[in-house]
């Protein structure tokens, strides 16, 4: 059995063992996709309808509880724990340690996507307006963009305690003032303003352009937005990550 | 003997504090060696830097003949720290199987389980387990790899009486297979019991080192303790041949020196009616005590 392989099996009986990821991550977003298809407007006045415009925020929300939610926790628990001090002496990588644990949260992460796209397509009969290629293109960019702000958090906290704070602050922050849940369009312009700071904004400002089809011209301000910060996180986290 | 592994030279400095100063150790090949000191001493800074996870300021560190702290060196050496938990969910049987997947030629299951003694708890999970069991656990995860060289940092900690026995057991055996063992402890009677070099440790420096006979030897006082029915002032015994320190509890007297051949044979010629007379040899926490204790002026090389 070769050592990721190891590696992808125990981490992924610890995270899908988890209560917290399929609430969070999976049936938090399929319940609120079933909400949205019943309640929001399918009548689309001027270009696309307000539940269109809804599928590429409830993706989000997968992408933001296991990035931003359960990576940071989980690398300060095993920080805590003196996991990530204990590999340090065998031949794996603390890294490959890391890179295991955010690929089983990716698969979390796609779980949810897969959900609530089967009840976006099956229950309400929707449809992408734009390229899929374009779509998942841009659907991986926010991916990464949202998993290196939980991978910072989680590599500068001291502790469980400020790894949970600050996990919750970026999550319900985001959850509640990108437009993941609550619609970007139906805030009031100075809410939105604040919104504008929001990485995941950005992102769903993306992805509702390449599911609606529309022109790719908007797409660079929130593209360079989401790699400056993808950057400075990742960069931030090599720089102080701390193993103890 | 080849060494195992070379400390040349070692400085760490954090800031201002020196923690290691210009270490030189070395313990040999398929022998088991304790690193002793008091709290602050500089042991787990150096093990640290013998693992590889702390660069030294200056000098250098060689196991098993090559610079610390490489990947292929993590093959062949086996680390027990402090402080580490298992991930909550675990049965014990999935973390030894876990660690065994890190290495190219592991030890197998069975063994591990028989060293640790918790073949009975093998699905049970690992968060369970009392601290004793977590420690022979721990134990059995530094052993994975089949290493070649073993490092302990306080390793019977937490661990009942027969668990610290069976402990001692098992080092022995890995002794016995040709495999090198480095361990701190506390529990100094053990250390003296099983260790066939140690090196004594304080402020950062080694303040001695050698066989646990030859430390004892060399460092610390013997004690002949007696009664004495005519006792003279206590200042008197001070000027009797060799004795260095004296402490009188009624009728019984126990004089510390370092000859005690010369200092019986005036005994038994006063006319201070000595009887029941007791001589002790010096137990390694009295050389321990004595070393750490004012090191700077017993160093012994």
């Amino acid at each position: 059995m070769s050592t990721m392989f190891a590696l992808l099996k125990i981490e992924g009986k610890l995270v899908w063992k988890g209560i917290d990821i399929l609430i969070f991550g999976i049936c938090f977003p399929i319940i609120l996709a079933v909400l949205f298809g019943y309640l929001l407007s399918k009548e689309a006045s001027s270009g696309s309808s307000n539940f269109e415009l809804s599928y590429a925020a409830v993706i989000t929300i997968g992408v933001l509880a296991t990035g931003v939610m359960g990576l940071p926790l989980t690398i300060a628990d095993y920080r805590h724990r003196g996991i990530l001090k204990r590999f340090q002496v065998t031949p794996v990588s603390p890294l490959q340690l890391l890179f295991a644990q955010g690929l089983i949260q990716l698969s979390s992460a796609l779980v949810s996507f897969v959900g609530v796209t089967l009840v976006y397509y099956l229950f309400f009969d929707y449809r992408l307006a734009g390229s899929w290629f374009m779509f998942l293109s841009v659907y991986a960019f926010v991916i990464v963009a949202m998993y290196s702000i939980g991978i910072f958090i989680g590599s500068v906290v001291p502790d469980q305690k400020a790894a949970n704070m600050w996990s919750s602050v970026a999550y319900f922050t985001m959850l509640l003032f990108s437009g993941a849940t609550i619609p970007y369009e139906v805030m009031p312009r100075f809410v939105q303003l604040i919104m504008d700071i929001l990485p995941l904004s950005h992102g769903i400002h993306l992805l509702k352009m390449v599911t609606t089809g529309e022109a790719m011209a908007g797409m660079a301000v929130p593209m360079l937005i989401l790699g400056i910060c993808t950057v400075i996180s990742l960069v931030g986290a090599f720089k102080f990550f701390k193993w103890k | 003997m080849k060494k195992a592994i070379e400390c040349i030279n070692l400085v760490k400095k954090f800031g201002d504090y020196c923690a290691v100063d210009h270490m030189n150790l070395s313990f040999e090949k398929g022998q088991i060696s304790a690193l002793l000191g008091p709290n602050g001493a500089g042991k787990t800074t150096t093990i640290s830097m013998i693992l590889g996870l702390i660069t030294p300021t200056s000098g250098e560190v060689k196991v098993l003949g090559v610079p610390s702290g490489t990947k292929e060196l993590r093959q062949r050496v086996g680390a027990l720290m402090q402080d580490v938990k298992a991930a909550d969910g675990l049965t014990v049987k999935e973390v030894l199987q876990l660690f065994r997947s890190y290495y190219r030629n592991p030890m197998s299951l069975e063994r591990l389980l028989d060293i640790s003694g918790l073949h009975a708890d093998q699905k049970r999970r690992a968060s369970s387990l009392s601290g004793g069991q977590r420690r022979r656990l721990a134990f059995a995860q530094s052993l994975a790899g089949n290493p070649e060289l073993l490092l302990l940092d306080e390793p019977t900690v937490g661990m009942d009486i027969e668990a610290r026995g069976r402990f001692w057991d098992t080092i022995q055996a890995l002794a016995n297979d040709g495999r090198t063992v480095l361990l701190t402890t506390h529990h100094l009677e053990e250390a003296d019991a099983v260790a066939d070099h140690i090196a004594v440790i304080a402020s950062g420096q080694v303040v001695a080192e050698g066989t646990p006979e030859r430390l004892k030897a060399q460092t610390t006082l013997r004690t002949v303790s007696f009664r004495a029915a005519n006792a003279p002032a206590q200042q008197e015994w001070l000027t009797l041949p060799g004795v260095e320190k004296v402490e009188c509890n009624g009728e019984r007297i126990r004089l510390y020196a370092q000859e005690t051949d010369e200092l019986l044979f005036t005994l038994m010629q006063s006319e201070w009616g000595i009887s029941d007379i007791d001589i002790q040899s010096a137990s390694l926490e009295d050389t321990f005590l004595t070393l750490t204790g004012t090191h700077k002026s017993t160093t012994i090389r």
